[in-house]
């Protein structure tokens, strides 16, 4: 009952809510919260805030260092490439392919997933059980390895990446899904809820997905992470993002023959790459860690 | 002259999992029949593996027996008729942790049985809910609290709760007194009692604790190895000579006083 508020000012944490204040309560994953978070709105508002276009040449401005260093210019806050064009701008530019994407491969192959997954984990008929076992096999191959036969079947571009990635992706939610619906059917409480006479949607969002979003929320941090790696490694390859758009790991693909000459360029992404997926795997451990932590009280 | 409930040759088996196809399936439960009248407490008693438990899960719902039928009123019951079940026979597990769902308040968890089986406003729904528990011994501000808020004496009543919402004929307890406490047993066993006063409920209790089926019972059905053994009124089964394993079962606590479950007898039968 909502409205009764005799003696109770606050609201009772739902155990969702618990996790949540266990996860805030600690520095370093709120630290790559906020981190994320800001990159996310950076990488939106991208093409509003960049200084200039992304692809164009400033030819007096060749291979200039980050406006910190002494040869600097602050017209170009992070220096500028071997073909004079802005590094800032192609940083932020570059993080709509390298961040953006990724969240949208992940939400992608998690919706395809998570929703066969729940079909074969809630299946008692095991009809579609074999449907499982024999994605299952698909995660004996690591997953960039089928990208990238993915890719070959399907020819190098962004689009093919795009798909390969998110292909290669969804049997892992597929496990994940379909073993903690498994696990969940059995226990005592989704039977109840069965002799309720509850039907199977019902039992589905309302009852079993709750209890699955530790799992789930795991499991979509990793996916995440792997995302940004093979996006970043099929265009570091050439197979990804073709080469006049900015994308971190192109960027430093290209940057490979003039590292002597112009660290920054390969620096940078690598630092942006490098800090993005630390962020995320340090919010996905400490979240793991504060499910455990509420499971275990 | 109908009764509430009878099984007729009610009977499950099942193959192993893992098992080849051709190979023999075991048995939980032989054909087995009895009947419950209204307002009548059974228990089903026997060893771990008897098929005890089987029998009340084929009962509740849970599970589809291979063969046998089950009349309710008088009318045949099927697996399939899951609302007309539900509405007459609820079941209360034995692990109150496990049956609840931790992530829904009570108040909600009361609500999903209303949601399904009656057609009636929210504001009503919420009547209900605070009057069932009030019934079970807790307060309406209980809704909304979560279950690990609760003691495990609490989470029972709840589940009570839950069983009762629907106003059905029949509740079966698989092992529901188990897992509690002597004092919150005798706690539990009054409610019951109680509630099966005011509301006319019939029980099918499973347990192996002689005390209770001796304070609680009016008939006792006994498995051994899925047969059915003795199905009789309590008060013959105790006077009458029986079968060394039927007496063994219900005076186990006579002839073994270490038992913790020997204390509990006094306090229940206060």
């Amino acid at each position: 009952m909502a409205d009764i508020e005799l003696y109770y000012q606050e609201r009772n944490p739902s155990p969702l809510q618990l996790v949540w204040f266990a996860f805030k309560r600690r520095l370093a994953p709120m630290i790559s919260l906020w981190l994320l978070g800001s990159l996310l709105i950076l990488v939106i508002l991208a093409p509003v805030i960049t200084p200039y276009s992304a692809n164009v040449q400033f030819v007096d401005a060749i291979s200039l260092p980050p406006s910190w260093t002494h040869d600097g210019n602050m017209q170009f806050l992070f220096g500028t490439d071997d073909l004079g064009r802005d590094m800032l701008s192609r940083l932020l530019i570059g993080g709509r392919f390298s961040f953006g994407l990724p969240i949208v491969i992940v939400i992608l192959a998690s919706t395809v997933g998570i929703f066969i997954g729940a079909m074969v984990g809630a299946d008692t008929q095991s009809k579609l059980r074999i449907l499982g076992r024999t994605l299952d096999r698909l995660l004996t191959i690591p997953s960039f390895l089928l990208a990238l036969v993915l890719i070959a079947i399907l020819g190098a571009g962004l689009g093919n990446a795009i798909i390969a990635i998110t292909l290669s992706l969804i049997p892992q939610f597929i496990y994940v899904t379909r073993n903690a619906v498994y696990q969940e059917w059995q226990k005592d409480y989704v039977t109840a809820s069965r002799l309720n006479g509850c039907s199977n949607t019902y039992l589905m969002y309302r009852v079993i997905l709750p209890n699955i979003t530790p799992s789930l929320v795991m499991q979509l941090t990793v996916a995440l992470s792997v995302a940004i790696m093979d996006i970043a490694a099929l265009s570091f390859l050439g197979l990804g993002v073709q080469s006049p758009t900015p994308e971190w790991g192109s960027m430093l693909a290209r940057s490979l023959d003039e590292v002597y000459l112009s660290p920054w360029s390969m620096v940078l992404p690598g630092i942006s790459l490098f800090i993005t997926i630390m962020a995320i795997n340090v919010v996905g451990d400490s979240l793991r860690r504060a499910i455990k932590q509420r499971m275990d009280t | 002259m109908s009764h509430l409930l009878e099984a007729v040759d009610l009977f499950k088996t099942f193959r192993p999992r893992r098992a080849w196809p051709w190979s023999k399936k075991s048995v939980a439960l032989e054909p087995t029949s009895f009947t419950l009248e209204a307002g009548q407490t059974l228990a089903i008693m026997g060893e771990t593996g008897s098929g005890k438990s089987t029998l009340s899960k084929i009962i509740a719902g849970v599970e589809a027996p291979t063969g046998g039928e089950l009349y309710l009123n008088g009318q045949k019951l099927n697996y399939a008729q899951s609302k007309r079940r539900c509405q007459n026979i609820r079941m209360v597990f034995q692990d109150s942790d496990k049956s609840l769902n931790q992530q829904l308040t009570v108040g909600q968890q009361l609500e999903e049985p209303l949601l399904f089986n009656r057609d009636m406003p929210s504001s009503e729904r919420k009547q209900l809910i605070n009057s069932t528990l009030r019934k079970v011994g807790l307060l309406a501000e209980h809704a909304a609290f979560y279950p690990h808020m609760l003691s495990t004496g609490q989470k029972q009543r709840v589940a009570i709760a839950r069983a009762i919402i629907l106003d059905p004929q029949i509740v079966v307890a698989d092992e529901a007194l188990v897992a509690l406490d002597p004092s919150v047993r005798a706690q539990i066993i009054n409610l019951m009692l109680d509630l099966q006063k005011d509301m006319g409920i019939s029980y099918i209790i499973v347990t192996h604790s002689p005390q209770i089926v001796k304070h609680i019972a009016d008939k006792i059905l006994i498995l051994y190895r899925g047969k059915m053994i003795a199905f009789n009124e309590t008060e013959r089964l105790l006077t009458e000579k029986q079968q060394p394993y039927i007496e063994a079962l219900l005076h186990e606590h006579l002839t073994n006083h270490s038992q913790i479950t020997g204390n509990s007898s006094a306090k229940v039968t206060e």
